[in-house]
């Protein structure tokens, strides 16, 4: 039952998280949650048409094909990511954000609505198409062992119960924080994000041999284990390993570097205006 | 927050269902490791009962070329296939290490070191837990060994009959909280239904019996307000009587004395004329402020009744018949027999501001035509002029006080003060009726629309 809780806990925590903080973003903007439900379509329809397909994927292109599909799927999650990181990093530079919600009337997303919205679906989707067929294959192995299968649904349900209600949790934590103050969560969270997923991708093609593997450049298992509790959050929170090598590290920089551009870029650009104003 | 009870809701489901599981999942490692010391002390107590009967045989056991075997127990019927106890194995191994005896399912090699205590070995393709413990009477030792798969699904199969109630148990909890947080809500769900229900007209203060502590304060504020309300009404409506008695009774002497000038001095300069139109020109806007002021939907405290659409509105033109004689215009009125729901004199406001508006601005020997006509459930008036007409630009501005078409150059040489379409759309509005400004069917000029619902009870008499 505990294997049960921990990998769906796992998958759960992290799709709850990004859900969590899209929703919020969307209550910040004034924009309307209708976006979730294609979203949360596309995101089971897939996950069912990958779990199903599961070994026809695994055969694909020479035994490989899991693994691509799999970096695929992170690429595009993050690259969406990239992109709603883009569009929000002017308002971490506004001053008049300290109210809780902002009028999406007079905001500057407003020209980026569309692009928003559409990136915020296929980041849902894709990252639970991902997530959620894991869970499916996982759960359907215990269909044929019937002694065992009440213990893995008892399980996946708690496992289910303790990432939703910390979504819940957070999501109410999210709302009553000011705009200002939730957009550096919501970009620090979207670094993290990205860069665990970026390792992800690197692990996916070291585990097919498309990257050379090379020594650890540490391993942090004893301060955190991957496996226990606080390693399985750390994992969904912000991609933890605990052995990375440099090759996952390198792919870690890549990812955050467009957000730290434009961090840079915003700041420069709020510096220039302001002078131009006192002058 | 956008409903206090969903968010109370789904915030306190999810605090329980943290809680509980975290609980759960607390409850059911303890419980884990507590079947583990209770699977240990079972293995001992089977050393005991070994001891009793072994040691005895030990010379005997001991001579013998080959261990001896004792066959696998036959287990009763209801045992099944699911694990209900763990298979319990035991070697019997003499001092110098010789294996003495062994049950069916342990191999012939002593499978472990002889070192007191328990600890794991991997045979059989299984992993299992094993005792090695040292025999009365100094003869040898026994190994005594369970599965763990076996002791883990036991253990679990126990566990999670106290673990999965608790899963169930969520949506349960969460119906619950749904329906204790709607009785809890039931007086503020109450309150605003009473405020929504209310016609604008009611200023009653609101009952305060059975009212929680949390919201007798707002009860009271709102009747505070109330009250200051209806006062203020009061003083309003008091002030709108007198004003138009004390306005209209000195512009009328004017009037008088205005007219009795003219008469007098022969010929009337030119100022004389002036000042009799400028005298015309304030009595209408001073009749026009006092209209607006009687129709807004804050002042207005009269009760809808039915009113035939059709008589009033021939009444209003058979009254007309002065203005309209003055520059020969020409009108006809068409339509069915409406009934509305709405007030006289607001209604007949309503239909002399749009026809003294379509007098105002239709040039000499022109066309008027009023129209009622009753389709499916509602009722149509128009009012249709061949005057120049409102450029459609400027067809929403025209409701808006005080604006007057092209401004101050406006020159229909009639009085006017920009406020006959704003009291029009105030009556429209407060009959919940829509009006409508578009092209007449003569080369130029106005059709006004006015929508009202027809008055259902009425027609079905007729």
């Amino acid at each position: 039952m505990v294997d049960a809780i921990l990998l769906i806990l796992r998958e759960v925590l992290e799709a709850a998280l990004i859900i969590t903080m899209l929703l919020a973003m969307s209550r910040k903007l004034s924009i309307s949650f209708n976006w979730i439900v294609p979203a949360l379509v596309l995101g089971v329809l897939s996950s069912w048409l990958l779990a199903h397909y599961a070994y026809a994927i695994a055969d694909a292109l020479d035994g490989t094909g899991q693994e691509w599909i799999n970096a695929l799927l992170y690429l595009s999650v993050i690259l969406s990511f990239i992109i709603i990181g883009l569009i929000i990093a002017p308002l971490l530079f506004s001053a008049s954000l300290q109210e809780k919600y902002l009028s999406f009337t007079d905001n500057s997303i407003k020209p980026h609505k569309t692009l928003l919205l559409v990136c915020s679906i296929f980041a849902v989707g894709l990252s639970l198409a991902r997530e959620v067929a894991e869970i499916w294959i996982y759960l359907g192995g215990f269909l044929h062992q019937q002694d065992l299968l009440q213990s893995a649904l008892t399980g996946g349900a708690i496992g289910l119960g303790i990432g939703m209600s910390l979504g819940v949790i957070t999501y109410y934590l999210l709302v009553f924080i000011s705009v200002r103050r939730f957009f550096i969560v919501l970009f620090v969270f979207l670094i993290f994000l990205c860069g665990g997923l970026s390792m992800q991708i690197a692990r996916q093609l070291l585990q097919i041999g498309m990257l050379t593997s090379a020594t650890p450049l540490w391993d942090s298992s004893t301060i955190v284990n991957e496996h226990s509790w606080l390693g399985e959050l750390l994992y969904a929170l912000i991609g933890y390993d605990s052995s990375p090598n440099a090759i996952q590290v390198i792919f870690y920089w890549i990812a955050i570097i467009p957000f730290l551009v434009a961090l840079a870029w915003n700041w420069h650009r709020r510096n220039q205006a302001s002078s131009t104003t006192s002058i | 927050m956008k409903s206090i009870r969903v968010f109370l809701v789904v915030l306190l489901v999810a605090i329980v269902t943290l809680a509980n599981f975290a609980a759960a999942v607390r409850g059911y490692l303890g419980s884990m490791d507590e079947a583990e010391r209770l699977f240990n002390k079972r293995l001992l107590q089977q050393v005991d009962l070994l001891d009793y009967l072994l040691p005895a045989r030990y010379q005997e056991y001991l001579q013998r070329p080959a261990p001896e075997i004792f066959p696998a127990l036959q287990k009763s019927e209801q045992s099944g296939s699911s694990p209900q106890i763990a298979d319990l194995q035991f070697q019997w191994v003499s001092s110098d290490g010789k294996l003495l005896a062994r049950s069916a399912a342990m191999p012939d090699e002593i499978i472990t070191d002889l070192k007191t205590g328990y600890q794991f070995v991997n045979f059989n393709h299984y992993r299992w837990h094993v005792l090695v413990a040292a025999a009365a009477n100094n003869s040898g030792w026994y190994l005594l060994a369970e599965r763990d798969d076996q002791r883990y699904r036991l253990a679990e199969s126990m566990i999670l009959q106290a673990v999965s109630p608790m899963v169930i148990a969520i949506p349960l909890i969460g119906f619950v909280i749904w329906w204790v947080l709607g009785i809890g809500l039931k007086p503020i769900t109450t309150l605003a239904k009473e405020f929504h229900a209310r016609e604008a007209t009611d200023l009653r203060p609101i009952e305060q019996q059975d009212m929680p502590n949390e919201l007798i304060q707002l009860a009271q504020s709102a009747n505070e307000l109330l009250r200051r309300l209806e006062s203020s009404f009061i003083r309003e409506q008091r002030f709108s009587a007198d004003a138009a008695h004390e306005l209209r009774t000195p512009i009328a002497a004017l009037n008088i004395h205005c007219e009795n000038l003219l008469h007098e001095i022969n010929p009337a300069p030119e100022s004389a004329y002036n000042l009799q139109q400028g005298i015309k020109r304030m009595r209408y806007l001073v009749e026009q402020i006092l209209l607006l002021n009687k129709t807004s939907p804050d002042h207005f405290m009269s009760q809808f009744m039915p009113v035939n659409l059709t008589a009033l509105t021939k009444q209003v033109a058979v009254s007309a018949s002065e203005a309209l004689g003055e520059k020969s215009l020409n009108i006809e009125f068409e339509g069915n027999e409406c009934w509305v729901e709405g007030d006289t004199a607001a209604l007949e406001t309503l239909i002399n501001n749009l026809l003294g508006n379509a007098i105002k601005y239709t040039p000499p020997n022109g066309q008027i035509i009023l129209h009622t006509w009753l389709r499916d459930d509602e009722v149509i008036l128009e009012v249709m002029d061949n005057g120049p007409g409102i450029p459609m630009e400027q067809r929403n501005r025209v409701f808006d006080r005080f604006y007057r078409l092209h401004g101050d150059r406006h020159d229909s040489g009639t009085p006017g003060c920009g406020l006959g379409l704003s009291i029009v759309k105030q009556v429209v509005d407060l009959h919940q009726a829509h009006i409508r400004l578009t092209d007449s069917s003569f080369p130029s000029g106005l059709l006004v629309v006015v929508t009202f619902a027809a008055n259902k009870k009425r027609e079905n008499n007729l």
